[in-house]
C-alpha cells in the first residue's frame, strides 16, 4: 500500500500539534515521541513500526531537562519526522527494514540537533508578538491579549507543520539514494540500531535517577528483575 | 470571582508559554491568566490597564505550578482592593518568592521525576505489550499535571498568602525524595527487563545494549549533548556490527 497524500497532509498538521504541545500550549505529552510516532503509525497504516520508533526515540531525550531558557534539541518533532520516514520508506523497501529504520532514526537524531534553530526562530517571532501584546495592554486594549496569545500558539503550530514538511521532504528525497546501495550485509549490521538506542535510553534514565543514595535501590530493582527473568525462563 | 472565572483562569494556564521570551519569560502568559479576574473586578478600562501593566514585569516559574501563584495572587488583589492590605510591595514579594520556590519544585517534580518515570513505564510496557503503553504514559503523567493546574488555582484562590504552607519546600522535598527512591528502583528493574525485551535478542545485541547504556551514562555526566551521543553510538555500533558480520 502506498501512503496517500491525504494521510501525509494530516501528518504535517499533526506535526503542528506536536510543536504546539511541546512548549506553547497544553503540554499534555501527546508531543512526546512515544505518542506522536504511534499516531504517525496509525495515520500511515503501521502502528507497530511507529511505536518502535517512538520507544527508541523517547528514552534518550529524557536526559534533556527543559529548565529556564536552556537550549534543547527539537527531539519531539524530529522523532515524528523519523517515524514518518520509516513508515514511508518501509513500504518502498520491504526487504530492508533494518536499514530503513537505521537511516530514519539517524536522520531523526540529526534533525533534532539542527532543529534547535527552529526553536530560536520561534522565540524571535514570539518576541515580536509579545511586544505587541504588551503595547496593547499599555494602550488599554486588554481584550486583545488572548488574540496575541493564540497567535503565539498558531506560530508554534505553523512552524511545526513546516518543520515536518521540510525535513520529511529532505529525508524522503535523500534516503532512497542511500538505501539503493544497501545489501544483506548492511542489513544485518543495522540490526544493532534498536539495542543501541534502547541502551542509550536506559543509560539516560539511569543518569537521571541513580544518585549515590539511590544506587542500592536501583541495584535491588535490577536484582529482582533478573530473578523474575530467570524464573520466567 | 465567580466559579466560571476560575475555570477560565485554569484554561489560560494551558497557554501560559505561548508567548515565552528570553527577555521576560512567562510575563505575558501570566498576565493573560489574570485577565478573567481583571475583566470581572475592574469595571473601567484605566483600572484594568493599571492592574495588568504592573503584572507585565519579568516572571518565570514552572508552567504547571503557575496556577498556585495565579490563584493566590487574585485572592491577594481582591483583599487589597477591599481592605488596602496586602500592599503592592507585599504582593510583588510574594509573587517573586513563590515563583522561585515553585520553579525549583516543579522542575524537580515533573521534569526530573514524573516525566522520566511515566515515559519509562509507558515505553517498557509498549516494548512488551504494544500501544497500551501510550495510555499508561499519558494517564500516569496527566493526573499529577492536571491536579496541579486545577487544584493550584482553586486552593491558591482559597488560601491566598497561606498557599505557601500548602506548597512548601519541606512538604515537597519529602515527596521528591521518596519519589526518587521509587524511580531508582524502577530504573534498575527496567534496565534488566529492557535487556530481555524483543528489541534485544542475541548476545551481540545485549552487549551493544549494555555498552551504549554505559557510554551514554558517562557521556551525559561529562555534559555531552544527547544527539551528539546518539549519532556517535549509531555510527560506532553499526561499524562494529558490520565488521562482526
Amino acid at each position: 500500500m502506498i501512503t496517500s497524500e491525504a494521510s501525509l497532509f494530516y501528518c504535517f498538521l499533526f506535526g503542528g500539534i506536536v510543536s504546539a504541545d511541546s512548549d506553547a500550549a497544553w503540554q499534555t505529552m501527546i508531543s512526546q515521541p512515544l505518542v506522536a510516532c504511534s499516531v504517525a503509525g496509525a495515520l500511515l497504516g503501521n502502528v507497530t513500526l511507529g511505536l518502535t520508533v517512538g520507544v527508541l526515540m523517547q528514552l534518550p531525550f529524557l536526559a534533556e531537562i527543559p529548565v529556564g531558557g536552556v537550549r534543547l534539541s527539537q527531539s519531539n518533532l524530529a522523532s515524528f519526522v523519523a517515524a514518518l520516514l520509516a513508515l514511508r520508506l518501509c513500504q518502498a523497501y520491504p526487504g530492508l527494514t533494518n536499514s530503513v529504520l537505521f537511516f530514519s532514526l539517524f536522520l531523526g537524531v540529526f534533525f533534532s540537533w539542527v532543529g534547535a534553530l527552529q526553536k530560536q526562530w520561534l522565540r524571535q517571532i514570539n518576541l515580536f508578538i509579545a511586544v505587541r501584546a504588551e503595547r496593547a495592554v499599555k494602550d488599554g486594549h486588554c481584550g486583545r491579549l488572548p488574540f496575541y496569545n493564540y497567535l503565539g500558539v498558531f506560530n508554534a503550530f505553523l512552524s511545526g507543520c513546516l518543520f515536518v514538511a521540510i525535513f520529511f521532504a529532505l529525508g524522503v528525497n535523500l534516503l532512497p539514494g542511500v538505501l539503493d546501495l544497501m545489501d544483506a550485509r548492511f542489513e544485518r549490521a543495522f540490526s544493532f540500531a534498536k539495542p543501541i538506542l534502547l541502551g542509550a535510553g536506559l543509560g539516560a534514565v539511569l543518569k537521571i535517577f541513580v544518585k549515590r543514595k539511590t544506587v542500592s535501590l536501583a541495584t535491588l530493582g535490577a536484582a529482582l528483575s533478573t530473578l523474575f527473568v530467570f524464573m520466567k525462563g | 470571582m465567580r466559579w466560571f472565572d476560575l475555570v477560565r483562569v485554569v484554561h489560560s494556564t494551558l497557554y501560559i508559554q505561548a508567548l515565552w521570551t528570553y527577555e521576560k519569560m512567562l510575563s505575558v502568559g501570566y498576565t493573560i491568566c489574570l485577565l478573567p479576574f481583571a475583566l470581572r473586578w475592574f469595571k473601567d478600562t484605566e483600572a484594568q490597564k493599571e492592574f495588568l501593566n504592573r503584572n507585565l514585569d519579568f516572571f518565570n516559574t514552572h508552567p504547571y505550578m503557575v496556577s498556585w501563584i495565579v490563584g493566590a495572587s487574585i485572592k491577594l488583589e481582591e483583599e487589597s482592593q477591599k481592605t488596602g492590605t496586602p500592599s503592592l510591595e507585599q504582593q510583588l514579594r510574594f509573587r517573586r518568592r513563590m515563583s522561585e520556590a515553585l520553579a525549583a519544585i516543579g522542575d524537580q517534580l515533573f521534569w526530573n521525576r514524573i516525566k522520566p518515570l511515566t515515559a519509562l513505564l509507558g515505553a517498557l510496557y509498549a516494548l512488551y505489550y504494544g500501544p497500551a503503553g501510550i495510555v499508561i504514559f499519558l494517564v500516569a503523567y496527566n493526573i499529577p499535571h492536571f491536579y496541579h493546574r486545577i487544584a493550584g488555582a482553586l486552593i491558591g484562590y482559597r488560601e491566598g498568602f497561606n498557599v505557601m504552607k500548602v506548597v512548601s519546600n519541606k512538604r515537597y522535598n519529602l515527596i521528591l525524595s521518596r519519589l526518587l527512591s521509587f524511580c531508582a528502583f524502577i530504573a534498575g528493574s527496567a534496565f534488566v527487563l529492557a535487556a530481555d525485551s524483543p528489541f534485544v535478542t542475541s548476545m551481540g545485541e545485549r552487549i551493544a545494549f549494555v555498552g551504549s547504556a554505559a557510554i551514554t551514562l558517562v557521556s551525559l555526566r561529562y555534559g555531552r549533548a544527547v544527539p551528539e551521543i546518539l549519532i556517535l553510538l549509531l555510527l560506532g555500533g553499526t561499524f562494529i556490527g558490520f565488521i562482526l558480520n
